[in-house]
């Protein structure tokens, strides 16, 4: 561990879980996002297509806020000293609707050999809602200073 | 013609068709805004002095924000009917720096149908490029897509 207190490569162990703050997602959330990507699917912004046009009956989050919201808790959970994502792969295993707190379980999957000062770690993150059902789940590749 | 008429519904949709979508700057903004609406604040992206220390010699925008704009740029195609985004996967070439002009070349590599006969599986290869012609990310996303209703 460094002095700002970011975990090191050689600071984590495979089979070790971090499990970050809950966050609620809201309305707010979803307007934002909408805004800053230009992803405006009626799925998300509209009222009367969520309730009447979906197979949810109501609007659902973007899958990627939820993307979003898994690296801003995994970022502090635990804090890494990295130098960046390698790659990611992700499922979205069921819908966050508006009001869902979302928590995200972080393990320690996988630690490839480090190559020069920084060696690939991977990541299985899952974040689960208030009911505990896993709502997205996947691989994260990051790039760990030795 | 209505929204639900003007879509591109699953038998629309060809293994083999390809589109660009339109080109968008990355500025500082956007990549404070990704930090406000995520939470991700970590110091290669917004901490200047850091930046320059780094690999890229520069603060950059997060990996996912290159994702969240390729998937809100316009397409040159009308709105796909898309019932559910399932998942995606990405590698990450090359940073995504702030100043960068990107747009997305999003190709059907694959289409499967379902057992519930009002849906299909649509994969789709989606990468995005810079203003020099590089591929800074690459990878699939899966839509399940409406089909026209009998």
């Amino acid at each position: 561990m460094d002095k700002e207190g970011r975990l090191h490569y050689g600071d984590l162990q495979v089979g070790e879980e971090f499990v970050s703050q809950g966050r609620t997602v809201t309305e707010a959330d979803v307007v934002n996002f909408s805004g800053l990507s230009g992803d405006f699917n009626p799925l998300h912004v509209d009222a009367e297509y969520g309730r009447n046009h979906t197979i949810f009956g109501k609007n659902i989050a973007h899958g990627l806020l939820g993307a979003a919201i898994m690296s801003g808790l995994g970022s502090v959970s635990p804090p890494l000293a990295e130098s960046g994502y390698v790659n990611i792969d992700w499922r979205f295993s069921a819908p966050i609707f508006f009001g869902d707190t979302v928590v995200l379980h972080n393990k320690v999957a996988e630690k490839l050999p480090p190559e020069g000062n920084a060696g690939k770690v991977v990541f299985e993150r899952k974040l689960k809602n208030q009911k505990g059902e896993v709502v997205q789940e996947g691989k994260l590749t990051v790039l760990v200073k030795v | 013609m209505g929204y639900e008429e003007n879509r591109l519904y699953y038998e629309d949709l060809e293994v083999g068709q390809n589109f660009l979508t339109d080109s968008r700057v990355i500025t500082g903004a956007d990549v404070q805004m990704f930090a406000a609406v995520s939470g991700d604040f970590r110091p290669q992206h917004l901490n200047e002095t850091y930046g320059k220390s780094s690999p890229a010699g520069e603060r950059t925008g997060h990996d996912l924000l290159g994702v969240a704009i390729a998937s809100g740029l316009r397409r040159p195609i009308a709105p796909i009917a898309t019932m559910a985004f399932m998942g995606f996967n990405m590698e990450f070439r090359e940073p995504l720096r702030i100043g960068d002009t990107i747009h997305s070349r999003q190709t059907v590599v694959e289409k499967r149908e379902t057992k519930k006969d009002d849906r299909g599986i649509v994969r789709f290869r989606r990468e995005l490029i810079n203003q020099d012609g590089q591929v800074i990310q690459t990878g699939d996303a899966l839509l399940m897509v409406h089909r026209k209703k009998k």
